[in-house]
């Protein structure tokens, strides 16, 4: 899909998300349509609202969407890094502060070798990384290869770790959580 | 009996006096209420020891007593109920259905007199306390503690508005309580005569499952059948019955007079709604296809008494469960397949089962994470859908639905995803025995952690059996600590106070509630009858409901309330860097309220120091066993334990769903 796609335009049909093309050769255009796949599947069971897909002039995928705390998100595919990025994920966090320090020691743990495979950030695959930039913390996900497959597991996980990260900062950086997201500190 | 095993009805084990002497010489108990004289003597417990020291050394100041009770409680107990008999009022006609239904409580204050006057000469339990709005928390926690619905009561006017808050927090909770007000006379309406007119169903409308003006005592009867009807099937919730003067007073002479005067049998149904086969089907499939399923348990298995029906499905299929709801220990928190504490795991679940999940969580709100998929099992057809996509949504009731599952379904195996779960609660203990080894270092007050830690020591690995003491999970900051410890063994062994609402100073009255409903042993408290309860809460909570440790003196309930006192609110944390707001967030310093309780009849030990907490609980634990009196544990902490920069690991946050949640 080169322009626009929408989870809107899915639920006519709801069972007709696509999948990631694993079968054919690595292109840029592959690495894009998989993680759009995975993306908009989310989209198809309501849990992201208003799914949108676009293509940047440099061939960098932008992704948008509304998830957590009714929050939107945007991840980002650059396929020339082999990276997938939840842009500006958590606002007001200082570089080297404690909860930015707390947040990468989270994100290291998660490539432990005791975390069950199926959460595991398996450094062989990928790494994970907390960018801190202008107070904005960005959750980046690199990856080893850049098959269609690997975008694939890639979008996927980088969705889960997100999901992590806030569960982590609900239970250690309520007040964070209150104050930035508007959850009501009660 | 020995003199020193003091067996309680009810009891799987005895508790002895021995096994709960406190073992510090440094309490700092500020009434006597062991006086050497008195209860020593009585009891002929040890002489030596360092019990006996700390009473002697309090024996010093003046000794302790039970404030008197009037000789009419003693009257009150001996009079017989009446037996209703025409020509009777409105009112008696109501409490003459009330009784019929098993109406197992009334809490109230004065007030709305003809019809719980009436409910008191009938038979029915009532017991009064200082506030309405604490009466309305005590007949939540008592309906929460034992499956029973109970009533609260308020005089017109503003007894009917001090209700609100229980209200509010009841519809929250989805406990269906039976609240009553009184009004005025029909002809007064819109007229301002006298004081205390005001219409109430608009107050309420969005807070009850069911409301009702009744003006006409005729159809009093008739009426009671509709609350009844609403409290006692399909998703449980609250019911307002505003009773006009007319509808109290009128007197009724003949049979003719009661208009659809149907037994209970014939005007409700003990029918459940049955799962349709289908969903059973397309259940059982999306549960085989998983690697790692779980089922949420919630406040509808509770109400529908299908913990051994959860227990026989998740054995049979493997399937791991996790609690949450406004009570706990429908499964047990030590089985094997028990998720509850191991919040670190939920997120790798891939097919969830929601089963009496009647407060519903938005996406992200649970722990689970977005690959994870959907069945919801409810009484309610209307409500399934809402906040969370559902892949399966199966109308029933939760006993109904669990038992043809267990039935239904072929047995499954997940060890490997039972091992995950396993290899989580451990790791969730690790970090809390970390964390209390951290607060430990903390000596100039007591952190909450020490609280947490050493309460569930003394309530799950001391003498008492684990499965034994109802808590009243309640507090800001503190119970952010004190969840993470507390544990539940039976159903509802823990009341969660702050549940959905978050109601702050609810704690004293649910106290009172689920006080009287283990002291009294009903619903699923009976066979606990007679034993201590414990209730945690905040010094701001105390600060709203601290009267009523006068109610818990004065019906002998043998309650102790453990304050978390840091001076503060628990919004102070948050405002600590704003000079000219950080006082709207703070009280005087250290205050006693111990002495506060002592004042009001009951017992009162002031804690300053981490070394002192445990002998205080078992002191006071020994009281309520003895002399069946509550005590208040005053704990002074210090706001500043919530900074985790300078106390690390400060202020916490939760998981959901789980031990620490209290929001769904």
């Amino acid at each position: 899909m080169d322009k626009q796609s929408s989870a809107a335009a899915q639920s006519a049909r709801p069972h007709a998300a696509r999948r990631p093309r694993l079968d054919q050769n690595t292109s840029s255009a592959d690495g894009l349509h998989a993680v759009d796949a995975v993306l908009n599947s989310y989209a198809c069971r309501s849990v992201f609202q208003d799914y949108r897909m676009k293509r940047r002039k440099n061939g960098t995928g932008e992704y948008n969407f509304g998830w957590l705390y009714g929050q939107p998100f945007t991840l980002t595919c650059d396929l020339r890094h082999k990276r997938l990025s939840l842009i500006d994920l958590l606002p007001g966090v200082q570089r080297d502060s404690l909860m930015h320090k707390q947040i990468k020691t989270f994100l290291k743990g998660r490539a432990g070798a005791g975390v069950p495979e199926h959460r595991r950030v398996d450094p062989r695959r990928m790494r994970a990384l907390a960018r801190a930039r202008d107070g904005l913390v960005s959750l980046e996900l690199t990856l080893a290869e850049a098959d269609c497959e690997a975008y694939a597991i890639g979008a996927r996980k980088i969705i889960n770790l997100a999901h992590e990260l806030f569960l982590f900062m609900n239970e250690y950086w309520a007040d964070y959580m209150w104050q930035t997201f508007r959850l009501g500190m009660e | 009996m020995n003199a020193n095993d003091y067996t309680k009805t009810g009891v799987n084990k005895s508790v002895r006096v021995d096994d709960l002497e406190p073992k510090s010489e440094n309490l700092q108990s500020r009434r006597t209420f062991l006086s050497a004289s008195g209860l020593l003597a009585a009891t002929g417990a040890v002489a030596t020891g360092a019990l006996s020291q700390a009473v002697s050394a309090a024996s010093k100041e003046k000794a302790g007593q039970p404030l008197p009770l009037p000789a009419d409680f003693a009257t009150a107990a001996q009079a017989p109920p009446e037996v209703p008999k025409l020509p009777m009022t409105g009112a008696t006609l109501f409490a003459r259905a009330c009784k019929a239904e098993g109406l197992a409580a009334l809490f109230c204050c004065p007030g709305n007199y003809t019809v719980t006057h009436a409910m008191a000469k009938i038979g029915i339990p009532v017991y009064t306390g200082r506030d309405e709005r604490s009466m309305s928390h005590a007949a939540d926690a008592f309906t929460r503690a034992t499956g029973e619905v109970s009533a609260t009561s308020g005089t017109e006017g503003p007894g009917f508005t001090n209700l609100i808050s229980g209200l509010a927090n009841a519809k929250a909770a989805r406990t269906p309580v039976l609240f009553i007000a009184s009004n005025k006379s029909v002809r007064e309406e819109d007229a301002e005569v006298a004081i205390q007119l005001m219409e109430q169903e608009s107050v309420t409308s969005h807070m009850v499952k069911w409301q009702k003006r009744l003006v006409n005592a005729h159809r009093n009867h008739e009426y009671a059948a509709y609350a009844f009807r609403q409290l006692k099937t399909g998703v449980p919730s609250p019911v307002h019955l505003n009773f006009t003067a007319e509808a109290g007073d009128e007197k009724l002479k003949t049979p003719g007079d009661i208009a659809y005067n149907f037994d209970k049998c014939l005007y409700r149904t003990e029918a459940k709604p049955n799962p349709s086969p289908a969903h059973v089907v397309k259940s059982i499939a999306l549960l085989r296809q998983a690697a790692r399923p779980i089922i949420v348990s919630s406040t509808g298995v509770f109400y529908s008494k299908a913990w051994d029906a959860l227990r026989q499905f998740a054995e049979k299929t493997q399937i791991p469960v996790v609690e949450s709801g406004a009570m706990r220990g429908q499964f047990p928190d030590d089985h094997p397949l028990s998720a509850t504490c191991s919040p670190d795991a939920l997120a790798s679940a891939d097919v969830v089962m929601l089963i009496g999940q009647y407060c519903m969580p938005s996406i992200g709100e649970y722990a689970f994470g977005p690959d994870a998929r959907y069945i919801r099992i409810d009484p309610a057809a209307e409500d399934i859908g809402r906040n969370l996509p559902i892949e399966v949504g199966m109308v029933s009731d939760e006993k109904a639905a669990l038992e043809v599952l267990a039935q239904d379904a072929p047995a499954m195996r997940h060890d490997a995803w039972v091992a995950e779960i396993m290899a989580a609660r451990k790791k969730f203990e690790d970090e809390n025995d970390a964390m209390y080894r951290q607060v430990l270092a903390y000596k100039d007050a007591v952190h909450p952690g020490v609280i947490a830690k050493e309460l569930a020591e003394f309530l799950y690995r001391g003498n008492i059996p684990k499965e034994q003491t109802l808590i009243g999970s309640g507090g800001f900051g503190v119970a952010r600590y004190t969840r993470r410890w507390l544990r539940a063994y039976r159903p509802a062994q823990i009341v969660n106070g702050q549940y959905q609402f978050g109601t702050v100073g609810a704690d004293v009255g649910y106290a009172v509630g689920a006080g009287i409903a283990v002291k009294e042993g009903h619903g699923v408290q009976a066979a606990y009858k007679g034993h201590p309860t414990i209730t945690i809460m905040g010094d701001a909570a105390f600060g709203y409901s601290g009267m009523e440790t006068e109610t818990l003196a004065k019906l002998r309930i043998p309650a102790i309330i453990i304050v978390y006192n840091n001076n503060a609110w628990g919004t102070w944390y948050l405002q600590a860097d704003e000079p000219r707001v950080v006082p709207m967030h703070l009280f005087q310093e250290n205050i006693r309220y111990d002495k506060m309780a002592e004042a009001l009849g009951a017992n009162g030990i002031y804690v300053t120091k981490p070394e002192e907490f445990t002998p205080a609980l078992q002191k006071a634990y020994k009281t309520a066993v003895e002399t069946s009196m509550p005590t208040v544990i005053n704990v002074q902490g210090k706001k500043e334990y919530w900074q985790r920069e300078k106390f690390p690991p400060g202020f916490l946050g939760k998981v959901e769903p789980g031990v620490t949640s209290y929001y769904h």
